[in-house]
């Protein structure tokens, strides 16, 4: 990590305050995919207490960590009158680290998804016809477009100019807002086609990739509106911008995850 | 510069790349998914005989061009400490790890 030199020339680092909330943050994040597993692989039979509450539970106990955690994260942050995610090497550094737990998690993700559809030819052909290819390069453009427009809103920022970053930040969530919008519309064009999350392991392993990266845009639509809100209420500064950057990180993250998705899943 | 404290953020002293480079970027991203895109639509629609093990080949280069440029230019890695790069690497080399193990435990 990088140093930051003070007055004197002596180099200092500059760490946040220890928080226990990345940690409930973690353990949401790993609730949700364990829960979803459950769920699923429990719709097809078990007792009824095991069907109705033990995956559905263990989903649902993340979701509310996952919310409570960056809720209360955000909160102790504003309390203590910094940015959030405060601490400026230390806290891209907490923010890659993180990312790269989420490699794993879509790296596993994506290869499951891959493999198993090597093993059903059948739904190639669904997943290839003109309407759902360019259905879903729409939604790539999108997400494109959203990260050039996060960029655009830091660099922005770096310039004094408050405004167009909450301009540009603002259309990122409407752009993440239009991609989930198009990927509720594939899911329902899908359905209609056979493919359902208990009507093959191919179905099963789609819809919980597109769907588990689909609700990190959720997440990100949620974030940038905080941005915003920070923005519009004079938290970010041109001298105080890391939370754009962390938040950047993020947003160009779930891109990158869905250009990999597009090409592995969709195009080849 | 000030000295830092607990309850003041530092300006960040990161290189920052210009605006055209990041709209050079946004071209080039948009330019190879059109390119993925028409490559894939036209061998699915045997309009191009291309062995389905090449267009495999030439579409996930192209992907990873794709992450790539997102990575160094959007997420700032080029510029930044090298340390965030050996992060994300660990975390590839597992996932990578992760794909290779599960053809051999999926049912």
């Amino acid at each position: 990590m990088s140093s930051h030199a003070d007055s004197h020339g002596h180099d200092e680092i500059h760490l946040p305050k220890p928080t226990f909330w990345p940690l409930l943050l973690g353990l949401g994040f790993v609730m949700l995919p364990l829960g979803f597993i459950t769920w699923s692989m429990e719709a097809g039979g078990g007792s009824l207490i095991s069907r109705f509450y033990t995956g559905q539970a263990v989903f649902g106990t993340g979701l509310a960590l996952v919310l409570f955690s960056i809720g209360g994260w955000l909160v102790s942050n504003i309390r203590a009158n910094e940015p959030a995610l405060a601490g400026v090497e230390a806290g891209k550094f907490a923010m890659w680290a993180y990312l790269g737990t989420e490699t794993i998690l879509f790296g596993g993700l994506i290869a499951n998804a891959f493999f198993v559809w090597l093993r059903d030819p059948a739904v190639n052909d669904k997943l290839h016809t003109f309407s759902a290819m360019m259905i879903v390069s729409a939604n790539t453009f999108i997400l494109l477009v959203s990260s050039l427009t996060v960029v655009l809103g830091l660099a922005a920022i770096q310039q004094g100019k408050r405004n167009d970053l909450i301009k540009y930040i603002g259309i990122t969530a409407l752009l993440g807002v239009v991609f989930v919008s198009i990927q509720a519309y594939e899911y329902s064009h899908l359905i209609e086609e056979g493919i359902t999350i208990t009507s093959s392991q191919f179905g099963q392993a789609f819809y919980m990739l597109t769907g588990f990266h689909g609700l990190h845009v959720i997440v990100g639509v949620i974030w940038a509106l905080v941005v915003v809100f920070m923005a519009a209420r004079g938290i970010i500064t041109a001298q105080r911008y890391m939370a754009v950057e962390i938040f950047g990180l993020y947003w160009h993250f779930v891109d990158v995850v869905w250009i990999i998705i597009f090409t592995v899943i969709y195009l080849v | 510069m000030s000295t830092p404290s607990s309850h003041e953020s530092t300006p960040t002293t990161h290189h920052h790349p210009p605006i055209a480079e990041y709209i050079t970027v946004f071209k080039w991203l948009t330019g190879l998914t059109i390119f993925e895109l028409i490559l894939a639509v036209s061998t699915h629609t045997q309009m191009l005989p291309l062995p389905e093990a090449a267009l495999a080949v030439i579409l996930i280069v192209a992907g990873l061009i794709k992450a790539v440029l997102v990575v160094a230019y959007y997420m700032h890695l080029k510029y930044d400490s090298r340390w965030y790069t050996v992060v994300l690497l660990a975390g590839v080399f597992f996932a990578v790890l992760l794909g290779a193990m599960l053809p051999f435990v999926l049912k």
